[in-house]
């Protein structure tokens, strides 16, 4: 993995909390930016609002998206992030405690990498996921 | 005068008609000699009046003759000879054939019309009936008959008026005729129809003249009235029947501008009378309602340019300005060229069964309208329902997360500050979040039951549930179960569903048995009330058939959780999802005995 920083889009404090977490236990050291909606998100991307003048040059590495969002929601950040040229190659995680077929659908359709359910036993999440976002 | 003796000496009969051209009165027989009305003179026979027929060369058609003779004898007493005188009596022959022929005939009329003949002398009363009329009154050949007795044979409910009609007869001034029809009561106790029409005779003059004479006829007319009941009987019932049915007939004379004919009611239904209805087409499609009008008038063209009949309901209006639904049939009737003479036909009122199609088709229209309307509100709801149990799977899902992900944490980043107790009380914390987990998972799949829907197919049980077997017994390979299931179960159902349902069987089984060192579990099926019965048997813990109703309600257990885990949706789901296939579920079990769960599936029935 790059040595790019990855963006975690998440607007549950416990949910960072955690996943930062299992990130560092699974020796990811790359620097994580927490934003807690969708807007901010695009704005991070984009470069604009808050985040006016950041080099839009330098995407992060991988991108970790909660779907239910306060502002703009995850689906809506997934296409935003298709549609603009220079975010097409940043992969991006769709991580959601939803297990509906739809959303499942809905994400890969949009271009999402891939997708990972957060389970209640966060546990597994730490064995299971962090080696497969090693693999972006 | 010696000449007769000649005669007799030299001719023989038939020579002698021949030669005189002598017949009796039959025209054909010669006249036997003792008849010969000279030739007996001469033995002293006197003859008067004998008739004879002579055809001669003078008179080819023949004369008839009247021949008178005498002897003529002398002082002594001796013969001297004859006189015979002969009279010419072809006209009055004539005139009498003419005469019986025509008795004949009256007879021959009389007999035929079973006409009897009475006559009345009216200052004696007396009553002089033939013998067709006597035998018809029922009267003795030779018995007398007067007026009264006359009159007594009428019957009783006509007698008076018939006395009325005969004293108006008798009277000079309006009668001098009488022309009934009536009835008379014959001792035989039948009674008979009679028609009788006499002519009464008068003496005198002016205001003096009194009925002296009745001469009448009386005709048996029994069984022309029998008809005529029978026909107006008939055409009563006919009558009655189209009233009751509400069916009216119609002829439309083709001759005569298609001239109608209707039945009485016809007219009923069209609220006219023969008064304001005229029998003509046009009047008839004036009542037509305009809109139905061109198609009644395309009908009876096509039938009578060469369809031979047809078949239409349309609406008239009566003058009163009611609409009445019609059924009309008509058929086309040939004359014998072959050519369109009448338009026959029905018609009948259906203006009930029509309101009553009109108000199903409004019901219908009423009910649809309201499916509609429950159909959008229960899509509502569903998406209401999917909205909170998406809103469910994350609100709810994150919090527990947070207090198992967070125990996690402070278990593994401050182990050491915690003593013994301290690590229980997390892994407690630990547990309790994770069933929180897996109890909204599963109610999240319960709902999710509800929500899909994907048709019935063949669904293999057999090897759904062998598959689930093979998997349990993967996972813990050191548990001694014994597996019976019934080959070739197929069912016509959701597979996804059934699937979902045997997991959960299967899943309880499994769990149930596991506190014994051997296990048996069962899957088969049998059929009862043609319907197939699918049963899932083990020998587990079983459960206190009490609490049976309880069963299937979610959230319920008879376990607690160190005994078997679990949450008490499972056997919830398993019911909501045979009710889904239009099936039901029971259970029998016993403690420590193991449990049997039945269910149907509405599919196939046999």
């Amino acid at each position: 993995m790059s040595n790019k920083c990855i963006l975690l889009v998440e607007d549950n404090p416990d949910d960072t909390t955690l996943i930062v977490r299992a990130l560092k236990k699974g020796n990811i050291a790359n620097e994580i930016v927490v934003v807690q909606d969708g807007l901010e998100a695009i704005e991070y991307l984009t470069g604009k609002g808050a985040y006016d003048g950041r080099k839009v040059s330098e995407q992060p590495a991988l991108i970790l998206l909660d779907l239910k969002l306060p502002k703009l929601d995850g689906i809506e950040v997934l296409k935003r992030v298709w549609a603009e040229e220079n975010l097409k190659e940043v992969p991006v995680i769709v991580l959601t405690s939803s297990t509906e077929d739809r959303d499942i659908i809905k994400s890969y359709g949009l271009g999402a990498n891939s997708y990972i359910s957060k389970p209640v036993d966060f546990e597994e999440f730490d064995i299971a996921s962090i080696s497969f976002v090693k693999r972006f | 005068m010696p000449f007769q003796k000649s005669v007799q000496a030299t001719l023989a009969a038939e020579d002698r008609a021949k030669g005189f051209g002598v017949f009796t009165e039959d025209e054909v027989t010669p006249i036997p000699v003792q008849l010969c009305p000279l030739l007996a003179t001469l033995k002293g026979e006197s003859h008067d009046n004998i008739p004879l027929f002579l055809r001669s060369p003078g008179s080819p058609d023949g004369i008839y003759l009247s021949a008178t003779s005498r002897p003529v004898v002398d002082d002594t007493g001796n013969i001297l000879g004859g006189v015979c005188v002969f009279h010419n009596v072809t006209g009055i022959k004539q005139s009498e054939k003419t005469l019986r022929e025509s008795q004949d005939r009256v007879t021959m009329a009389m007999d035929t019309a079973k006409m009897g003949v009475y006559e009345v002398d009216i200052a004696t009363s007396r009553v002089l009936c033939d013998a067709r009329l006597t035998a018809l009154l029922g009267f003795g050949v030779d018995e007398p008959v007067d007026i009264n007795k006359g009159i007594g044979r009428i019957h009783p409910d006509d007698r008076a008026y018939v006395s009325r009609q005969l004293d108006k007869a008798f009277d000079p001034r309006t009668g001098g005729l009488f022309s009934e029809e009536y009835r008379v009561c014959i001792p035989a106790g039948t009674t008979v129809w009679v028609t009788s029409r006499a002519k009464i005779y008068f003496n005198g003059e002016g205001d003096e003249r009194h009925p002296v004479k009745m001469l009448g006829v009386c005709v048996d007319i029994t069984e022309e009235k029998r008809a005529e009941l029978e026909l107006k009987e008939s055409q009563y019932f006919l009558e009655k029947a189209q009233q009751i049915g509400k069916i009216g007939s119609w002829v439309s004379d083709l001759h005569s501008d298609g001239q109608l004919i209707w039945s009485k009611e016809v007219y009923e239904i069209f609220g006219l009378n023969k008064e304001n209805f005229d029998g003509q087409v046009d009047t008839f499609f004036e009542r037509v309602h305009p809109d139905d009008r061109q198609a009644v008038k395309k009908a009876s063209q096509e039938v009578i340019k060469g369809q031979s009949s047809y078949d239409l309901d349309h609406r008239i209006i009566r003058p009163d300005g009611t609409l009445v639904w019609l059924h009309q049939r008509a058929e086309l009737i040939h004359d014998g060229d072959g050519k369109p003479s009448k338009l026959i036909g029905v018609v009948k009122d259906i203006t009930e069964r029509k309101l009553a199609q009109e108000e199903t088709l409004k019901l219908n229209a009423e009910l649809e309208a309201r499916v509609t309307a429950r159909t959008a509100q229960l899509n509502e709801l569903n998406k209401e329902f999917e909205a909170f149990a998406y809103s469910v799977s994350h609100d709810l899902n994150a919090p527990v997360r947070g207090i198992n992900g967070l125990s996690l944490a402070l278990f593994e980043d401050h182990f050491n500050k915690l003593d013994d107790h301290g690590k229980d009380y997390i892994r407690r914390i630990r547990a309790a979040s994770k069933r929180m987990g897996y109890l909204i998972e599963d109610l999240l799949k319960l709902s999710r039951l509800t929500r899909d829907e994907r048709g019935c197919e063949p669904v293999d049980l057999t090897g759904l549930a062998s598959a689930i077997a093979i998997d349990f017994q993967y996972n813990e390979p050191e548990r001694d179960v014994t597996w019976i299931i019934q080959p070739d179960m197929i069912a016509d159902a959701e597979s996804r569903l059934v699937q979902i349902m045997l997991e959960n069987l299967l899943q309880n089984s499994w769990k149930f048995t596991s506190k014994h060192p051997h296990a048996l579990i069962e899957i088969g099926s049998f059929e009862k009330d043609s319907k197939i019965v699918y049963y899932v048997r083990d020998d587990g813990a079983g459960f206190d058939m009490e609490y049976a109703d309880k069963l299937f309600g979610p959230f319920q257990r008879f376990h607690t959780i160190s005994e078997f885990e679990g949450n008490g949706i499972g056997l919830a789901t398993v019911q909501r999802i045979v009710r889904r296939h239009g099936g039901t579920i029971w259970a029998e079990s016993e403690i420590e005995q193991g449990t049997t769960i039945f269910f149907t599936l509405s599919q196939p029935e046999k």
